[in-house]
Parts: C-alpha cells; sequence; structure tokens
C-alpha cells in the first residue's frame, strides 16, 4: 500500500532480516545484525525515502540467479498525484521529484530530469539487502506496473512482467553484465516473424520511460492480462510467467486494440473456444494461468492453465475437483533431488465459478502448489498442495533456500478477525518449511499403480547405518542420485548397507518399480 | 501388483531425470531362472529314480554292461545339472557327489586329521569300469547308497530354491571353465571317459537355461543376441561332430566357442541389466567376474591371494620391495639376497638342483620355484607349509642355511638408512600418525610379499594366441597344448590358466600330488627320493600318510628357464619330465607307493607327441619387465662398509 508513516518514510516498504540453520534440527534462525549504519536488531525496514524517492506498493520483484542482486517492484500503477497523497494519508511529500537528489549514486542518463511526484512511482527499485538500503530506481527499464522479472545468467537480459491489462512483455538487455544503468528496453509481438518478435523502445529519456505503453500499442506488441512472477528453470533456459487473469478483460484492453496493440494467441484462442473474441465483454479469463516463454525461440504459450473451467457461478464442494488452480501470482523454482519444480502461489482476484466451493464458510482460501517441470503438458491433476494459507490471504513470495532444505513464503493480509484466523494468523506471516531434501520425490508425477507401490514399499529405519529392513521379502537395488547402481539384493528382508559411502541414495523396488529416497549415515 | 511389462521396468514412469536401471525378476512370475530352477528339481528326481533303478538291477543280475549303461544314465542327468549343484553346493559336490577318487583329509575337521575314502560319481565310474566283475556289486552298491542319500536330501533341501537371474549367469560362466578345465580333460571321467559326452550335454544344457536370456536380449540387443545363440548352438554341434578324446582341438574350441560364451553370457548379463556379485557383496572372489578370457591375465583376482593388492601405495611397496629383494643387507653375513636363488634370468630359480646354502656351505632342502605367478597360490613352498604371501619370508630369515637371522637385526640395520626409512615411510602412509614406526617387520613382509605378487607374467606366446591376439603359435604347440588338456591329461593337476594346482573355477585351494620322483634320474628300478615333503611340513592337519611324498603342484608357466626339475632338482630336461609322466610316474620306474595320485599308468605318447608337449610348455615363457636388476641400493650413512655390499648378493 501507499501509507504515511513517520517512522519508517511514507509510501511502501520493506524488511530484510538474515537467516542462518542450526546444523542440527534445521531449523531456521533470525540472527542479530548491526548494520553498517548502525541500526541493530533482526529485522530491519528498506530506507526508501532518503535514497530513491518514495516507493508504492513493493510487491515481487526480482531475486537474481547469478548473484543474488535483488528489485523490488512498484505494483500498483498511479496516474495521479492525488493517489499517492490520498488525502494525506499517503505519500505528503508531493513536490515534483528531480532524480540524483536523493539517490547517493545517481542514475547516469537521468540525474537532474525531475518528474512529477507520482511518476517517481511504478518501477522495479534495486535493494541493498544486505545493508537495508535502497539503490536505485531502474528508470531505463521504463515505467510500468511492474510485478516480477528474471535476472538471465547472461547477466544482461532481463525479462519484466507488468500486472496490469493490458500488460507487456518486456525485455532490457544491459550493454555490459551485471550494470543495468545502460542498455535497450524492448517489448514482445508475438505474431511477428521468428527473430523479430522484439521490438526496440525508447528509454533513454524520461520522455520514452513514461510512454512505454505508449510505445508498445505503436509498436502492436502483443497484450497479457496481468502477469505477475517470472522464474526461470536454469537447467533448460524456459522462462516461466504467471498470467493471473481478470474475470472479463474485454473492455480494458479493446482501446489499445484499436490502436494497434495485438492479442496473445491463446487468449485469440480461448476467446474462441467461447464463441467470441478476446475484446468482448462476454469473454472470461477468471483463472489465469502460466506461461513460459522460450529464449531460444521466442515462442511463448501455455503451461499449465488453471481451472477446471466452471461456468456456472456457484460451485458447491460435492461437485467440486480435488485441486483447482485460480489466479496463480507468485512463482518460483525449487530443485528437490535434482528435480526441478515451479512453485505456484494463488492469490484470488474472486471466489465464483469454482475459485473457492461455493458452500464453505470463509471460504477465500489461497493455495501453494508445486509442479514437476518434466511433466509435459500438465494438467490440474499434477499439481501436488504444500500448503494452504490463513484465510482471505493471499501467498506469495515463495522461495527456495540456496540449500534447497527450506521453502519461506509470505501470507499477506489475511482476515484479521481473531474469530477468522487465530493469533498469530490473524496477521501477515513468513513462515519457513523445512525438509525438502528428504522429500522423496518419486511419488510425483507418477501413474496411480506406482503411486500404491511406493505407499507399499516400506523401508526402515531411513536414515540407516547398518541394516536397512524391508517390509516383505524384495528384490531392492540402490543407486546414487546420478543413476549409478551400488548394490542389488533380491528376496530379501534386509541388506547390510555399512561398506557404503554415506550420502543419498535412492532404493528402489526391481519387483514393482516402487523407490524411495535413502540416506545412509 | 506387479508391472505386466516383462522383464523391463520402464525407468520412464518414474519422474526423476536418472535412468534407475535393473533387471525385474518376479518370484511370482515364470522366468528363465525359474524355468532353469524347475528343470534341475526335476532332474535331481530323476536322478534319484535312475539310481534306483540301478541299484535294482545291481541287485538282480550279473550284467555289468546293463550297469554300465544306466550308470550313463545317471552321469547324463548329473550333467545337465551340474551347474547348479556346484554353483549352489560347492563343498557338498566335491566332497560327496563328485569329488576326485582320492582319499582325503576330512576338511570339516579342525583339530585332529582324519583321512576320508573318496565317495561319488567319480568313484563309482572308477569301480564299474575298472574292478573286477565279482567285486563291482560288492563296492557299487554302498557309494550307490550313499549318493542316493545326499540327493535326497539335496532334493528336499531344494524344493524351495531361489535364484536369482544373477545367480544363472555365474553359475553358466562358472560351469564354462569347469567343464573347459575339468570335465574336457578328463578330470573326472577316470573310469567311463565320458568326458566328451559330458561336455556335450553341458552345452546343450547351457543353450536351454540360456535361451529365454537370449530371447529377452534379442528384444534389445539384437547382434549380442544372434551371437550368443550361434555360439550356444555351435559349441554342442562342435562337440557333436567331435567326440574323440584323444583328438579333440580344445585349442580351437577355446578360442571359437568358449571365450566367445565366457565373454559373451557376461555381456548378456550386463546388457539386460542383471547385477554382478560385485553390487551384492563385497566379497572378493578369485575369479574376475568381468575377465573375457579363460586366460585373460585379469582372470584371477590379485587382491583375493595377496593383501598388498589392495593398497594404494601399492607402486611404492613394489618398489620397495625390489630393493629389498636385492638387497644382502637382510643376510646375516650379508652375502646373500632373496636373488641368490631368484635370478631374474631364470625366472627366478636359480639352475640348482637345489639351492646353495649361505657361505656356500651345502646346499637347501630342495630346488628354487620361480616365482613369477607364484603369487596365484592358497600356499606357499614345495611341502604347503605356508598360507601367506607375506609369511614365505619367514623361512628364509631364520632358516640357518639362508638369511640366518632375525626380524630385529634386520630392522635395526635398515633403521640405519635414511634412505630406506623414507621409502618405506612413503610405502606405509598410514603408520605415520601411530606409535609404530612405518619400517616393521610386517610392512617388510608386505612390500617383499608386493614385489613377489607384481611377478606375473600372462603374456606367453601361447596365451596371446589363446586370447586371439596373435595368430601365431608354433604348430608343435598347439598340438602339445592339446596333448597336455587332453590325452597326456597334464591339464588335470596343473590346471589352467596358471598351470599350477590351484582348483578351477574357484581357484582357492592348492593341490599336492604325490607322483614318485626318484632321488637320481634313473629309469629303471630308481628309489623314491626320501623327502617326505608335506606329511613333515610342520601344519598339524597335513601331519597324514596320504600326505607322504606328496609336493605341491608347481606352474608349468616359464618352465623353459625353470631346469632343472622336481623339488630335488631331479630331471635337467623337458623331455625327461615328459618321459617320467609318460611312463606312469614312480610307479614306471620301478617305485612302489601306495598313495601315488598320477590318474593314469600310462600315457601311451609317442615321441614326436612328446615333443609338441614340450614344444608347447615353451611356448608359455613371459618374463617382460620383471628382469631389470635395481642399479643401486639405498645407502647407510656411518656404516661405509656396508654400502659396499653387492646387489643381489655374493652369488
Amino acid at each position: 500500500m501507499i501509507q504515511a508513516n513517520d517512522k519508517i518514510g511514507d509510501g511502501g516498504g520493506m524488511t530484510v532480516f538474515r537467516v542462518t540453520r542450526d546444523a542440527d534440527t534445521d531449523t531456521l534462525i533470525v540472527v542479530n545484525q548491526t548494520l553498517a549504519d548502525n541500526r541493530s536488531g533482526k529485522f530491519f525496514n528498506v530506507d526508501f525515502k532518503n535514497t530513491v524517492g518514495e516507493t508504492g506498493m513493493n510487491c515481487g520483484g526480482i531475486s537474481s540467479f547469478v548473484d543474488g542482486r535483488i528489485w523490488t517492484a512498484e505494483e500498483w500503477f498511479r496516474s495521479s498525484t492525488a493517489s499517492i497523497y490520498d488525502g494525506g494519508n499517503g505519500v505528503r511529500d508531493t513536490a515534483a521529484f528531480t532524480i540524483g537528489t536523493t539517490t547517493p549514486n545517481g542514475f547516469p542518463g537521468f540525474d537532474g530530469e525531475t518528474v512529477r511526484k507520482f511518476e517517481n512511482f511504478n518501477y522495479m527499485v534495486e535493494i541493498d539487502p544486505k545493508e537495508a538500503v535502497a539503490i536505485r530506481k531502474q528508470y531505463n527499464w521504463g515505467r510500468q506496473g511492474f510485478e516480477g522479472g528474471v535476472i538471465m545468467p547472461d547477466n544482461k537480459t532481463v525479462y519484466l512482467g507488468v500486472d496490469a491489462t493490458p500488460a507487456f512483455w518486456l525485455k532490457f538487455v544491459a550493454n555490459t553484465a551485471g550494470d543495468f544503468t545502460t542498455g535497450n528496453l524492448y517489448v514482445y509481438k508475438q505474431n511477428a516473424a521468428a527473430g523479430s518478435r522484439w521490438i526496440q523502445l525508447n528509454n533513454s529519456d524520461m520522455t520514452g520511460v513514461l510512454s512505454i505503453d505508449a510505445q508498445a500499442v505503436n509498436a502492436g506488441a502483443t497484450m497479457f492480462n496481468r502477469i505477475e512472477w517470472v522464474t526461470q528453470d536454469t537447467t533448460t533456459g524456459i522462462v516461466y510467467m504467471t498470467e493471473t487473469g481478470r474475470d472479463n478483460p474485454g473492455s480494458a484492453w479493446r482501446g489499445e486494440k484499436a490502436d494497434g496493440a495485438t492479442h496473445a494467441q491463446h487468449h485469440i484462442f480461448r476467446a474462441a473456444q467461447q464463441g467470441t473474441g478476446p475484446d468482448s465483454s462476454a469473454y472470461a479469463d477468471r483463472y489465469g494461468r502460466v506461461l513460459y516463454y522460450d529464449p531460444a525461440t521466442d515462442e511463448l504459450g501455455v503451461h499449465l492453465n488453471g481451472g477446471p473451467e466452471f461456468n456456472q457461478a456457484t460451485v458447491n464442494s460435492d461437485v467440486y475437483p480435488e485441486k483447482h488452480l485460480s489466479n496463480p501470482d507468485g512463482l518460483s523454482i525449487i530443485n528437490i533431488g535434482g528435480q526441478v519444480y515451479l512453485i505456484i502461489q494463488e492469490d484470488l482476484n474472486g471466489r465464483s465459478h469454482g475459485r473457492v466451493p461455493s458452500d464453505v464458510t470463509n471460504n477465500s482460501t489461497c493455495e501453494l502448489f508445486l509442479l514437476d517441470l518434466s511433466i509435459a503438458n500438465p494438467s490440474t491433476d499434477d499439481l501436488i498442495r504444500v500448503t494452504a494459507v490463513p484465510l482471505g490471504a493471499e501467498v506469495t513470495g515463495a522461495i527456495s533456500t540456496p540449500d534447497g532444505k527450506t521453502i519461506l513464503l509470505n501470507v499477506q493480509h489475511p482476515n484479521s478477525d481473531p474469530a477468522v484466523n487465530p493469533f498469530p494468523f490473524n496477521n501477515s506471516l513468513t513462515y519457513a518449511i523445512t525438509g525438502w531434501d528428504k522429500v522423496d520425490v518419486f511419488t510425483t508425477g507418477v501413474d496411480q499403480e506406482l503411486a500404491e507401490a511406493n505407499e507399499a514399499f516400506k523401508i526402515f529405519p531411513n536414515p540407516v547405518s547398518r541394516i536397512l529392513n524391508f517390509e516383505q521379502p524384495s528384490d531392492v537395488a540402490i543407486y546414487t542420485l546420478a543413476g549409478q547402481r551400488v548394490r542389488v539384493a533380491r528376496q530379501v528382508l534386509s541388506v547390510d548397507v555399512s561398506s557404503i559411502a554415506a550420502g543419498v541414495y535412492v532404493i528402489k523396488n526391481l519387483e514393482t518399480g516402487a523407490a524411495r529416497r535413502l540416506v545412509i549415515e | 501388483m506387479s508391472s505386466l511389462r516383462y522383464p523391463f521396468v520402464l525407468a520412464s514412469v518414474l519422474a526423476v531425470l536418472i535412468t534407475l536401471s535393473g533387471f525385474q525378476q518376479s518370484s511370482r512370475h515364470r522366468s528363465p531362472a525359474s524355468d532353469a530352477i524347475a528343470s534341475y528339481q526335476a532332474s535331481l528326481l530323476l536322478m534319484i529314480s535312475q539310481i534306483d533303478s540301478l541299484e535294482h538291477q545291481m541287485k538282480e543280475d550279473l550284467n555289468p554292461e546293463i550297469w554300465r549303461n544306466q550308470f550313463l544314465r545317471i552321469r547324463r542327468t548329473y550333467k545337465t545339472i551340474e551347474y547348479l549343484v556346484a554353483y549352489t553346493q560347492p563343498e557338498l559336490t566335491v566332497q560327496r557327489l563328485n569329488g576326485a577318487p582320492l582319499p582325503k583329509v576330512d576338511p570339516m575337521e579342525e583339530n585332529v586329521p582324519v583321512v576320508i575314502n573318496p565317495v561319488g560319481i567319480q568313484v563309482i565310474d572308477e569301480a564299474l569300469y575298472l574292478e573286477e566283475e565279482d567285486h563291482i556289486a560288492e563296492a557299487v552298491l554302498p557309494l550307490l547308497a550313499g549318493l542316493k542319500r545326499e540327493l535326497v536330501q539335496l532334493e528336499m533341501f531344494h524344493r524351495k530354491l531361489y535364484l536369482s537371474d544373477r545367480q544363472i549367469f555365474e553359475a553358466c560362466r562358472d560351469e564354462l571353465i569347469r567343464v573347459y578345465t575339468l570335465g574336457m580333460t578328463g578330470f573326472d571321467t577316470p573310469g567311463s571317459g565320458q568326458a566328451m559326452e559330458d561336455a556335450l550335454i553341458v552345452f546343450q544344457q547351457m543353450e536351454t537355461t540360456m535361451s529365454g536370456y537370449v530371447a529377452v536380449l534379442g528384444n534389445q540387443h539384437r547382434n549380442l543376441s544372434q551371437t550368443l545363440q550361434q555360439k550356444l548352438a555351435g559349441a554342442s554341434l562342435y562337440l557333436a561332430d567331435n567326440q574323440n578324446f584323444d583328438t579333440f582341438d580344445r585349442l580351437a574350441f577355446l578360442r571359437e566357442y568358449l571365450d566367445p560364451l565366457f565373454a559373451g553370457l557376461l555381456d548378456a548379463q550386463l546388457a539386460l541389466d542383471i547385477e554382478t556379485m560385485y553390487e551384492v557383496s563385497d566379497y572378493v572372489p578369485s575369479l574376475n567376474y568381468f575377465a573375457r578370457n579363460l586366460f585373460s591375465d585379469s582372470l584371477l583376482q590379485l587382491s583375493s591371494y595377496v593383501g598388498a593388492e589392495a593398497s594404494s601405495q601399492l607402486p611404492a611397496m613394489v618398489k620397495l620391495g625390489k630393493l629389498l629383494f636385492y638387497d644382502p643387507i637382510l643376510s646375516h653375513d650379508m652375502s646373500m639376497s632373496c636373488a641368490s636363488c631368484h635370478h631374474p634370468g631364470k625366472a627366478f630359480t636359480d639352475g640348482q638342483r637345489k639351492s646353495l646354502a649361505t657361505g656356500l656351505q651345502g646346499t637347501v632342502d630342495r630346488n628354487a620355484p620361480t616365482l613369477i605367478n607364484a603369487v596365484y597360490s592358497d600356499r606357499y613352498f614345495h611341502d604347503l607349509r605356508t598360507f601367506e604371501l607375506e609369511m614365505q619370508i619367514d623361512h628364509v630369515v631364520f632358516e640357518e642355511r639362508e638369511f640366518n637371522t632375525t626380524y630385529r637385526a634386520i630392522l635395526q640395520r635398515l633403521s640405519a638408512s635414511e634412505e630406506y626409512l623414507g621409502l618405506f615411510a612413503e610405502a606405509f602412509p598410514h603408520y605415520s600418525n601411530q606409535e609404530r614406526p612405518a619400517l616393521n617387520t610386517s610392512t617388510l613382509k608386505s612390500a617383499l610379499a608386493a614385489y613377489v605378487a607384481s611377478l606375473r607374467g600372462f603374456n606367453s606366446p601361447f596365451d596371446q594366441y589363446a586370447r586371439g591376439e596373435s595368430n601365431d603359435l608354433d604348430e608343435s604347440a598347439k598340438r602339445g597344448y592339446n596333448l597336455f588338456m587332453g590325452k597326456a591329461v597334464c591339464g588335470t593337476c596343473h590346471f589352467a590358466p596358471a598351470f599350477t594346482g590351484l582348483v578351477p573355477p574357484d581357484y582357492q585351494d592348492s593341490e599336492s600330488e604325490v607322483i614318485g620322483v626318484p632321488e637320481a634320474p634313473i629309469w629303471e628300478g630308481a628309489t623314491l627320493d626320501p623327502d617326505l615333503g608335506r606329511r613333515v611340513n610342520g601344519v598339524p592337519l597335513d601331519a597324514v600318510d596320504i600326505h607322504h611324498h606328496s609336493f605341491k603342484t608347481p606352474t608349468v608357466r616359464n618352465i623353459a628357464l625353470t631346469a632343472p626339475y622336481m623339488h630335488n632338482g631331479v630331471y635337467d630336461s623337458l623331455e625327461q619330465i615328459v618321459r617320467f609322466y609318460n611312463i606312469g610316474g614312480g610307479a614306471g620306474i620301478g617305485i612302489e607307493m601306495d598313495n601315488q595320485t598320477l590318474p593314469f599308468d600310462a600315457l601311451n605318447l609317442n615321441s614326436a607327441e612328446m615333443q609338441d608337449i614340450a614344444s608347447f610348455m615353451r611356448s608359455l615363457t613371459d618374463t617382460t619387465g620383471m628382469t631389470s636388476v635395481p642399479s643401486r641400493l639405498p645407502s647407510f650413512e656411518g656404516h661405509e662398509e656396508w654400502n659396499k655390499r653387492k646387489i643381489g648378493g655374493e652369488y
């Protein structure tokens, strides 16, 4: 939000903290720190006011896979000074803003330019998480209602998602790796010929920066329906992004369409299935989806549609599907046992049409799912439900710790009534789910028969140091994570593993195909 | 539930990036392994009923021809199950079912040696064909009853036998070695002479056993499947066409069928993703399962014979051991080294009938054996007195006619050399953290053993030809090999591939034999050499009369370089040795013994054949890379006179 706050400065905010891991229990512990500016404690507010000017509606952003640099995104697009002032409850300093006057490092090419105060909102803003200070607003990436983005392995290319309808798919390419203060900005045009789908925009001065939408429309760029988070499977190079949806987007983008912008192929296709066009008020896109973009081919399309689809507004629990994906928003990656999963997080735009069961009281529940990226043409049945969050809250910001053991996630704006969500769950929370390094990844994405076999294949103890026992005589093989078979035993109730080097292995039942993760100590 | 996609588990159904492969063998479905077991179980019952019939016939009427015919049926049935019986019950096989027809010390006794009389098929075979007719039934009936008793128990015990595919392959590959080194050499057919028909049955059975696997293999490995099928069928056809024991071309059969099958079965097992023994157990057997040729230099797994092989510091140990081997500093008067009796130029023998004693004061008791390939043994010395290569040096150190010293004295001397101390530290780094110094008695022994174990030669002209690496071998040597492994039955004691007494296919026991070596090379009215050999080797369990004059079966490899021969050096030439055996060993030159173990009276070899055998033995020379002598020995500070010692000793 944008709120007046005498303590940390008006506008939006951001909190940083540092964690360490207890080696015995794997528990994450927030540690005490003293920063360079002598602030000490566990949690620190990032100072925006005195560095880059205020921010608003800090949401999503970028955590670089390359080197851990962090940008926060000012999502909620502001179009007037009044809307940031908010009658005195928002940003109270509404004087025109001159770039470089508060930024220690300034911004080459933009220093000294003066803009209206609200025009200093809606950028990607780089921060220094170690010192809890902002570094710069990323003017040359354009002024948009940004939500997510991803820095590519070359440390030059950035893909940017915009939470708006229409949203444009943007790409920035820095001149020098790691230096994002100079470079070119492009917009994606899906219906152009392969090889010419990225059209350069003017980002060299504030005139250009403030007119990204108009430039994109003029270029005939492709329109999306609220792009949220962006991430990348670094093992395949494919970029994934959430497009959360809007119930009836027709009125929101038909003007731009008339002015030259184009519709994404999947919206044209989807609208056609509904017997209409994307600009029609009848066109419904309630649940959103996960999109993919392949930098190698410039192809963009649907990886997983939300749903299942319901035409009726009321869907009671007796017909409610086991899994339903609505309005995917937060999106990131976790690697479990060598297998890459998307972490998909819901932020419901509504409750009707099956987004939640209609007959359940206090039904506004968002869920976090995993999706195995090795599954070709996945459906919502392939989703693995990991957690639901307190009523009324969205779940977002989920991120895997670099050691792969923990997913940290945020629960935002739950229903604050303790009768609905008992304390502390009536407050926004960050919480950790630890133990992903011990998860058996083999039970996912398999047929029902194998899932049952996995369930039936019981081994104990695990971890094991000497004798591993089975519930019934079994043919088993033990493999390294690289797939090398190191031990086979047939028709045995136990196997002596004491001569196998300590580490993580996979044990497979050769008769049923069931497999489990095995830790040898 | 069970996947019906037998026999492969399709890894694609797993949500993993890695492919976890493994041959699926379900105990609940028919499979090649379960077919083999069912056939084996039926054959056990058949064999029992065949023995019943023979017992009945022997009690009914005196007609040895009918008895022998019935016995041959029993033999044939046994040969169809030999691979599984011998694999699952190796001790029972050797002791009760099909052991050599010679009295043995009961291996189950641990304190006092007990001699047990041989029983089983070979003894029956001998009695049926070699006993006088009137005495056959009396000798054979108790043996038949005993054999039946064992089989009845085995049949009950194996009604629920489970064998994995791995075990079927291991049993078949063992059987390839067994049939070639024991069966086809005539080892287990003392009377009936059925060796070649036995072999035919073994290969026919193997073709049947493997047919299920060959079919499965065809799905993904068409070429391998076809090759295997051709070789399996071809071996049987070749044997069917060539049933003459004396003229069978064993060398051609080795190159054309045996080795291709030995390698082909391994390839099939790996291609089918059937685990090997190394994935099942940490035990290291003597037969290296990954070997592809009978005469491969890696068929015998070195680390199962000598402990030093497992050390990562092996090269440093060998380097040190070699210096010690040539260093007279080990002997009391610094005149003698190991090389004094083990000259590298003579394949580490010394050309003497009996080795010269220290100070040239007479001789020691026996002839110096070659050290090349000596590692392939479970016991050492002519009389089998030591059980570890590392312990063998003890007898040289303490013997007053040899080094005449103590380890204490040797260690004291060596510790005066910084150079030796450094070499020991390098070869045995794990001692550096401990109170015990790297220079000690056991490291000294390990280093010497490591050097001796490094003296291996499996690359003679014969080996290269046998492995198919060369097509260049003297025709006489080829004929000689066929005689050695066939008509002349040398191979029934000098077992391939080391041509020693190490018994296939386990290669874990070294045999000794009583052949009646004379005192002097006299061909009539000879006198037995008085050396009692194994009988007096000091090992309590060996102190029985059957070991009178019994000596370790030495290797025939490098024999062209190791004259004179026998434990007392009585024969100077290979021709003399062949002549000795041709006329029946000691018994043929007038020595009367009641425990001679040669399985024949005379070989009836003509002179050309005798020359061929000698030619073959001359083709077994390989001392490549083993004959170099160190250019200097480590120096001793403050002992100038020691530094004048001669490399290899005074003589």
